[in-house]
């Protein structure tokens, strides 16, 4: 994945970067909601920021990501399309890499 | 004759059964190679094994004048090679024109469109797979493949599931690819069909592979007609 966006190779790349990063996003999202879920019924904070729990949250994104894809069966076209491992586990970290700064953000604005 | 891909004296077991013992596969530039045996002899495997899906216990693959100790069809599928699995090729969170797109884009590929209108399925592109009947969703990755423009094209039992009609079509396309240059293995048990346009037929038993030279030569080896024709030679008045 060479050059920035609007590179030819980006543009190469970024049909399915987005499919994938529409994929992780899904993931991160469903990951929080059931961890904001079990923490109320645990009287926890729904919503933890510190950074072990970003690295959990996309991490288990990540995960979600990669089981979803098996699920799919989608191994032969992601081989076809030559898409590196790197880059596949990486499209589907960035949302939930993102979303983890974002609600850090929030956290400190909010205070 | 110019190999675009080998997978030679390739071996695997699975669970201590032994599939493949000696067997090779040769794709060559401008040649539609098809591969004949019977259910459970390993052609499925020795295809697998030459597109990077699983590794061989011995054996190794080239690739455009390459040893590949690993191959994965990751590094195959950058210098070339199209893999169309037996099922499953395309996904189905995705529409086909998508999925289509997805191919043009990477590979600098030929038109989604004209491709879809060529295999005879204009209508599918705005669909998921799931969507589709098994003769469309057939003829939709063949549809992929032509897409992708492959120096050399793995085919796993493109026919299977499709009337005699379209598969006479799509056996023409595959045919063409091959006139156009690309290397071109199929694996099924059309007979008819796929004789009809072989260039070269490989006889895939007991662990390993017999190359038997183009269909009219193939089709008058003895234990091969035993063995996998039986008696549809004779009806077919080879």
């Amino acid at each position: 994945m060479a050059g920035p966006v609007g590179t030819p190779a980006m543009r190469a790349h970024w049909p399915y970067l987005q499919a994938y990063f529409v994929r992780g996003a899904t993931c991160w999202v469903a990951a929080r909601a059931v961890a904001a879920i079990v923490a109320l019924f645990a009287s926890l904070p729904a919503l933890p920021v510190s950074t072990a729990a970003a690295l959990e949250a996309v991490i288990v994104s990540v995960a979600l990501g990669v089981v979803d894809t098996l699920r799919r069966r989608e191994m032969a076209l992601i081989g076809n399309l030559a898409i590196h491992p790197v880059v596949f586990i990486g499209a589907l970290a960035m949302p939930a890499a993102v979303g983890e700064l974002s609600l850090r953000a929030i956290e400190s604005g909010l205070r | 004759m110019t190999s675009v891909l080998t997978a030679d004296c390739v071996g695997k077991s699975f669970d201590g059964r032994r599939v493949l013992t000696s067997a090779s596969l040769r794709a060559v530039a401008g040649e539609l190679r098809v591969m004949l045996g019977r259910n459970g002899v390993g052609k499925s495997t020795l295809i697998k094994i030459a597109a990077g899906r699983i590794a061989p216990d011995s054996g190794v693959v080239h690739c455009d004048g390459r040893v590949h100790p690993r191959a994965s069809l990751r590094r195959l599928a950058l210098r070339g090679v199209f893999y169309l699995p037996d099922h499953d090729l395309l996904s189905n969170a995705f529409t086909i024109r998508r999925q289509l797109e997805m191919i043009r884009r990477r590979f600098d590929g030929g038109d989604v469109t004209a491709a879809v209108a060529r295999m005879g399925v204009p209508g599918v592109l705005d669909r998921r797979p799931f969507q589709l009947s098994g003769g469309e969703l057939r003829r939709t990755e063949i549809a992929a493949a032509l897409v992708r423009r492959p120096t050399c094209l793995l085919a796993d039992e493109p026919l299977r599931g499709i009337p005699p009609k379209d598969a006479e079509a799509i056996v023409g396309v595959l045919s063409e690819m091959a006139a156009d240059g690309a290397a071109v293995v199929i694996t099924g048990h059309e007979v008819s069909a796929l004789l009809d346009a072989a260039d070269h037929v490989t006889w895939c038993t007991s662990g390993t592979t017999y190359e038997l030279g183009p269909p009219a030569i193939a089709t008058k080896h003895e234990q091969f007609r035993r063995d996998y024709l039986g008696t549809w030679y004779r009806a077919s008045g080879l």
